[in-house]
């Protein structure tokens, strides 16, 4: 049986006018398929959560076809809000560090007419001016001569000393303080240094991607200096890296993707759209070619269903919490009336809560009455632990709760991404050994995804959990949906373990159910964890 | 140590023995075993004549990283210095000892020192690296003048 609720119906957050849907299973079975009616409706299917029916037979090319659109589930989801709710869809594109370079060459080109000079100075002039463009023709139509020699482009009085290599018999370098150089270098400032001096200082500061100066003063090398000096094309390196403050200054166009060791770049164009996203609990997310999912807001991996609210709030309390928790489970109990924290921190077992003035036992939480004379040692203690009521009661202890749940599945999510290494390789061998095409073998690499999307789903439900009304009856749909979520994910987890090429072949059209099931799961705890914060059901707080 | 940090190190010790400003005292530490350590030094910045840091020489301690001359050397105070510019744990914040302002490779442990003597009398309230001198600096300069005339004293030549 399953039901759905439509979105507009959240949207006016009048929580009696849920309407129920009931649906056929079959139609259930049509998730995928059927973005339009589905991807804003959460399902509860207890019968699917032994993996979904065999009717998909059929459909295995149909799947694959939807399986390439790369960011499945997402794209599917903010298509969709923009036609049935109107949130602007984030119009993005994921670019190389090349690309990247490419267009902001494109743009020098535009106002390299004005300032007749080479690529290379404009850049340096710009990286002076943090990159901003409105600056530095401010300053260049006001007074060239003065931006020139602020930017080291000039010195500030004429010298006919010459710039570049120079030949000796027996220099002083005042860098390594070696004698007997023979090749050196200098700019019209005259500061001259041995060429491996500069060599080794050169290439400490390529990858920053910031003007290289004279070792003595602020003059800057220039492109062609800098090549001879290394004896290859260094510049382009440096070139390349500036990028970098390009990207900070316009921060709000583009953003590095920010996994670790990926150098995508997502340049958003319509960035007006961005403001539209909280409205309705979303989040923008983007995905890099390397398929890392995150927020372009708020620069965090993907938090769905939290919204970038839930996540700020969490993370913070996170950082927070960790030390001070630790310390406090370790260090203190409650009292077993009041639920105050107690350190004790000496004398005997018999305790008095400061606060309600309870009298109980350090050692057995019972009350003190009864105990006798036996101020050291509890006889009365026995192993059964408290039942889990108490626990809720207390916000530190619910709070440990969720953050232990979110770290297990964050080190799970680890642990998938070196599965998904694996995976490649097995790709590899399928490829080598059984002789498939590539395009046969692409749902292995789509699983290990749905995989990954699946479980960081699942860690940043654990938040939206903690912040939710535990009372209330959405919450506990939302809870279920995290069940069948965690075992969704475990049973695609556990078919990615399978070695055999031969087997995995054979279980191909598992691995395509298995994963759609992921995904669609996915899609409902999504979806409902965000009708939990339209609904104001869910309201994170510092 | 590289070889490049230790010949350019023991340079600089060269150069200061051969000629180094009036009243300004660099010399390497001493490992455990007696032997000298060229990365890191003790030295002692006299205040200039007619401020109100005359009548000190303030200690400091200089630190070579490795990958000296590339990177600046740390330059340290005594924790709790008052001055404007200087942590409370003592660290400077001077541009030149920035890698990312205005350190150059070039640049000497006499330049160093005669940087931070400049530092001593002419702040610079943009940058504030501590409260106390900071906010008597900028609010109230009688107490700021007695504060450092009387921190001089702790340090009289």
């Amino acid at each position: 049986m399953a039901y759905s609720v439509k979105l507009s119906d959240y949207l006016d957050g009048d929580e009696d006018s849920v309407i129920l849907e009931f649906e056929s299973d079959s139609e259930i079975d049509e998730l995928g398929e059927v973005d339009e009616d589905s991807s804003h409706s959460y399902s509860e299917v207890n019968e699917f959560s032994d993996g979904p029916s065999d009717k998909k037979d059929t459909g295995g090319s149909r799947y694959l076809d939807a399986d390439q659109k790369k960011p499945s589930w997402g794209r599917g989801l903010t298509e969709m809000a923009y036609e049935s709710s109107g949130v602007p869809k984030l119009a993005y594109s994921c670019l190389t560090t090349d690309q990247m370079f490419d267009l902001i060459l494109a743009r020098l080109e535009r106002i390299q007419p004005i300032f007749e000079i080479s690529y290379g100075d404009i850049i340096v002039m710009l990286q002076k001016y943090g990159w901003s463009e409105e600056r530095l023709l401010e300053d260049w139509t006001e007074d060239q001569e003065r931006v020139l020699v602020s930017c080291g482009l000039k010195l500030a009085t004429s010298s006919n000393r010459s710039r570049g290599i120079q030949d000796h018999s027996d220099f002083v370098c005042n860098i390594c303080c070696e004698s007997n150089k023979q090749r050196t270098f200098r700019l019209e400032c005259g500061h001259e240094y041995c060429i491996e001096c500069y060599k080794h200082y050169i290439k400490d500061k390529l990858l920053e991607g910031k003007i290289i100066s004279c070792m003595s003063c602020s003059l800057a090398l220039k492109n062609p200096d800098i090549d001879a000096i290394v004896g290859d094309n260094s510049s382009q390196t440096l070139m390349r890296s500036s990028i970098k403050g390009f990207i900070h200054k316009h921060n709000n166009h583009y953003k590095w993707c920010p996994f670790v060791d990926c150098n995508c770049v997502i340049q958003v164009t319509n960035i007006s759209a961005l403001s539209e996203f909280p409205r309705f609990h979303l989040s923008p997310f983007v995905v890099c070619n390397n398929h890392h999912r995150f927020c372009f807001k708020c620069g965090l991996e993907s938090h769905a269903p939290g919204d970038c609210q839930v996540a700020e709030v969490w993370v913070k309390m996170a950082q927070l919490e960790s030390a001070n928790l630790n310390w406090v489970l370790k260090n203190t109990k409650e009292c077993p009336k009041c639920g105050v924290n107690i350190e004790k921190n000496g004398g005997c077992n018999h305790m008095t809560c400061q606060s309600c003035e309870y009298e109980f036992c350090w050692i057995c939480e019972l009350p003190w009455e009864g105990h006798g004379g036996g101020f050291f040692e509890c006889t009365r203690f026995s192993k059964d632990e408290k039942n889990g009521a108490t626990e809720t009661k207390n916000s530190l202890r619910k709070y440990t709760f969720y953050y232990k749940l979110f770290s297990e599945h964050e080190n799970s999510s680890k642990l998938d991404w070196a599965l998904g290494l694996a995976v490649e390789q097995k790709v590899r061998a399928l490829q080598e050994n059984i002789g498939i095409s590539w395009i046969e073998t692409q749902f292995l690499p789509e699983s290990i995804r749905s995989l990954i999307e699946g479980r960081t789903t699942l860690k940043w439900s654990f938040p939206v959990a903690f912040y939710s009304d535990p009372s209330h009856n959405l919450t506990k749909i939302f809870v279920d949906n995290q069940a069948l979520l965690v075992s969704a994910v475990e049973d695609l987890s556990q078919l990615l373990q399978v070695k055999d090429p031969h087997d995995i072949i054979a279980r191909k059209l598992e691995f395509y159910n298995k994963a759609r099931f992921v995904q669609s799961r996915n899609r409902a705890l999504s979806e409902c964890g965000r009708d939990l914060l339209c609904k104001r059901i869910c309201v994170p707080r510092g | 140590m590289s070889s490049l940090c230790l010949q350019r190190l023991q340079e600089e010790r060269k150069k200061w023995r051969k000629d180094h400003p009036f009243g300004f005292f660099a010399k390497p530490t001493k490992k455990q075993d007696g032997s000298m350590n060229l990365q890191k030094w003790e030295a002692g910045i006299p205040g200039k004549e007619g401020t109100l840091w005359k009548d000190g020489v303030y200690p400091v301690t200089i630190e070579y990283p490795d990958d000296y001359p590339s990177k600046p050397p740390k330059v340290k105070f005594p924790a709790g210095f008052y001055h404007p510019n200087i942590y409370p744990s003592g660290t400077v914040c001077l541009s030149i000892l920035n890698e990312d302002q205005d350190w150059r490779p070039a640049i000497t442990l006499k330049q160093i020192a005669l940087g931070i003597q400049d530092l001593l009398d002419s702040p610079n309230p943009d940058s504030p690296a501590q409260e106390p001198a900071w906010r008597a600096f900028s609010k109230n300069k009688k107490e700021y003048e007695r504060n450092v005339i009387e921190q001089a004293k702790e340090y009289t030549k």
